[in-house]
This record gives C-alpha cells, structure tokens and sequence, in this order.
C-alpha cells in the first residue's frame, strides 16, 4: 500500500492531505471547465437561500395584509354595545373575549328566546354550526375537485390528494396495526374536519363577524365530535366481538376461577373500567375546545394590543398548535375504537408476550392504484 | 411512522394521561362532596371520592398506557418488516 492510498493517521486533518474538490475537479476537467462545474456543483448541492426566504418574507406580508384588510373590513367591536364607540385598548380587549355561548344566526323554534347557556339543546342554529356547514362545504368541494377525472396515471391534482389521504393512511395503520385499516376514512375525516375548524378561527373575519366562529372553539360541537367517536368505538366493540364478549372485558367471572376474593375484585376494577369509558368523551372534547378556545384568545388579544408583528409568530405557532390538536383528537379516536375491538385476553397475551401478532410484508393501506377516497 | 406522527402520538398519549387523572379526581371529589352535602357527613365522602377517583385515574393511566405504549412499539417493527 502506498502514502497516497493510505488513510491519514489519527490526528490529522483529512482535509490537509487530501485535494479539494475544486483541486480534484481542475485535474480532471482543466482549469477552465474545472471553475464552472464547481459552479454548477455548489449550486445544485445548496440551493439558493434567497427563494426560501423571498417566500418566507411574501407570506409574512400577505399575513400582515389580510390583517390590516380584516382590521378595515371587519372592524373589532365592544363586546356589550355593538354600536357605541370603540375605545383602545379596552374594547380591542373585550372584542376578542368572544362569550362562551355561540351567537344564534337562525332560531328555529321562535317561541322560546335563544338560550345564552354554555351548553344548550336548542332548536337553533348557532354560528359554530353554521361555520361548521361551510367547512364542510369547503373540504367536500376540494375533494371533488381534487378528484375530478381520476387516472391510471395520476395528475397533479389526483397526486396531491392521494399524497394527503395515503400519508394519513399509513399513518393510521403504522399506529393501530392492521385492524386500523377499517377505520382509516373516519380517522382522515375526523383530522381534516377538525384541521380546518381550527385553522378557520385564525382567518381575520371569523370571530369578528358574528356569524362565524371556528367550529371547535363551541364546546357543544367537541361535545358533539367527542359523542360521534364515543358511539364509534362502542358499537365497533360490539360488533367485533358481540354484546357478551364486549361486556365479557368489563365484568368477567374468570377471577372467581382464582377464588372468591379475587372475583369480586376482577368485578370491581371492571366496573370503574366501565366507569372510565364515560370519561373518554369528557377528555376528547374537553381537550379540544380548550385549547382552540384559549389559543383564539390568546391570539385575538395579542393581535389587538400590538398590531401585526408579533402576531404573526403567534398566528405560526397557533396553526402549529391547531394541527396537533387535530392530529390528537383523531389518534386517541381510533387507538380507543382498536381497543375497543381488542379482546381483553388478546390485550393480556400481547403483554405478556411483547410479540404482537402482525402479518408479514407492507402494512400500508390496499388503495387500488388510481383511486382515492372522498 | 414519521417523527411528526410519532410525536403527535405520544404528546396525544401524555395530554390523556394528564387529562384523565384530572377528569377522574375531580368527578370523585365531586360525587363526595355531593353526598357528604346530602347525609352531612363532610368530609368523609370527599376524601373517599377523591382516593377513589385518584385510583380510578391511576386504573385508567396504567391501561393507556400498556395498550398504546404496545402500538408505538410495534410501529417501527411493522415499518422494518415492510
């Protein structure tokens, strides 16, 4: 082995012994050819900063411009009187105190006045709801759109919307195993629903027109988000494993088998694991709408006591924020249905064993190639 | 799994075991207090719930806790296996 070939010892540099790339590029191509591929080649390995930060720069602008446009267009009002005056900073403060209670846009039932209770079963139509239907609207005509003449070979439309529908697949199904594969729709829908509720309380004129407000940030509809998934998981458990097998994992008499002591124990814990399911809804919705509400406060209140430059980095970590939320409420969904569906020995036996039970090969979701579903 | 999806599952396994605790301690003291204000007998029942509902937490801690901790675990095996 020569010095050339052999590796530099321990201590010193291998930049020193070695040419650099532009040495090595010279002696292979000539000094003249040498110069522009080193060019080239330091450009295609660190592409130029300046268009990230252009864009960067651009959306901050456009944030700051929506801003001002919702500032002027939708201009914060005193909370307990519309229409006097409006004093800085106090009205800007209260402005963005939104009540509780949702504003009702449409009464259905005119003999009784519009509750303002926290948590109400009118026949109304509050602006959480109405919010909610334009939401809905929104993610239902993106997907048509998205999938309108889908391909063998998709496009760029069909491939953006697989890309959103396949990553959430297979993020379900690398979470709950096989047996998530059922539930994958419900898990996409439940995230992008909620997704865009949260992101819609951070548009300028939501909250300061009476008419919308982001869904989530209503308790009464993370109640009623929480209720779907409660039923959810509770029927998926029936019907996996039937009205006696589902019951069979809160109160089982296998611990009698261990003696009389042991039963009546087994038969208490699995009464207050009973007890616990009620509790899965409370924690799903309480989670939610306290964190959307109290970020949309907390972001409106910012956003009135010093316009536009430091809530823009809030607006940031409030999307960030919103999407974890989503990501949270459709995890714990469908990890509670999985579990729903486990029976209790299976529970027991995997561990134990620590070795679970999974089919070889890919675990991602059988899509037909082409397809995608709305 | 990719790190966000990872991250976002463990933070929603944390925020339950925090929010669960907090739900099933209040709701026993709760019931305590309510009974104890029917038999005057404050504050028995209220310490009695607020065991029985730490308890109950605990209970339900430890189940979230061996039935998702087993499917993150098993997350990065599936994905080796693939």
């Amino acid at each position: 082995m020569t010095d050339e070939t052999s590796r530099p010892e321990r201590g010193t540099s291998p930049q020193d012994d070695e040419p650099t790339a532009k040495e090595r590029m010279r002696s292979a191509l000539g000094p003249e050819m040498a110069s522009d591929a080193v060019v080239a080649a330091g450009e295609v390995a660190s592409p130029p900063r300046r268009g990230v930060r252009g864009k960067v720069l651009l959306g901050i602008a456009v944030i700051v411009a929506l801003q001002v446009a919702g500032l002027f267009l939708f201009p914060p009002f005193a909370g307990d009187d519309p229409d006097g005056p409006f004093e800085f900073p106090r009205d800007a403060i209260n402005a963005n105190f939104e009540l509780p209670a949702p504003v009702v846009v449409l009464d259905l039932d005119a003999s009784q006045p519009p509750s303002d209770q926290l948590l109400t079963f009118d026949l109304t139509i509050p602006s959480s709801i109405f919010t909610s239907w334009i939401v809905m609207l929104v993610i239902i005509a993106l997907v048509i759109l998205l999938s309108l003449g889908i391909r063998q070979v998709p496009g760029k439309r069909q491939n953006a919307l697989e890309y959103v529908y396949e990553g959430l697949a297979g993020f379900a199904t690398s979470l709950g195993g096989p047996a998530a594969r059922r539930y994958v729709p419900i898990f996409v829908t439940f995230f992008l629903f909620i997704l865009l509720s949260n992101w819609s309380g951070l548009l300028p004129f939501v909250g300061r027109t009476l008419e919308l407000r982001a869904p989530t940030s209503d308790v009464n509809v993370t109640i009623g988000l929480a209720l779907v998934a409660f039923v959810m998981f509770h029927v998926e458990g029936v019907r996996a494993l039937g009205v006696r097998g589902y019951l069979g994992k809160f109160f089982s008499l296998k611990g009698f088998k261990e003696g009389p002591v042991n039963g009546v124990i087994a038969l208490f814990v699995g009464f207050l694991e009973f007890l616990l399911e009620f509790v899965k809804p409370v924690t799903l919705s309480m989670r939610l709408w306290g964190n959307v509400y109290a970020g949309e406060i907390a972001l409106g209140v910012i956003s009135a006591l010093t316009i536009f430059v430091i809530p823009v980095a809030m607006l940031g970590l409030e999307v960030l924020l919103n999407f974890m939320q989503a990501l949270i409420f459709s995890i714990l969904a469908l990890m509670f249905t999985i579990a729903a569906i486990e029976r209790h020995d299976d529970h027991e036996e995997h561990h134990e064993a620590h070795e679970p039970e999974m089919p070889e090969g890919n675990i991602e979701p059988e899509l037909p190639r082409g397809t995608v579903a709305a | 799994m990719n790190d966000l999806g990872r991250a976002g599952a463990y933070l929603a396994l944390f925020s339950e075991i925090a929010i669960v605790l907090l739900v099933t301690t209040l709701f026993g003291v709760l019931l305590g207090y309510w009974i104890d204000e029917r038999v005057n007998t404050l504050p028995i029942f209220v310490v009695a719930g607020l065991l029985l509902g730490f308890g109950a937490g605990g209970l339900a801690v430890k189940r979230l806790i061996t039935r998702f901790l087993a499917s993150f675990d098993r997350a990065p095996d599936q994905n080796d296996r693939s």
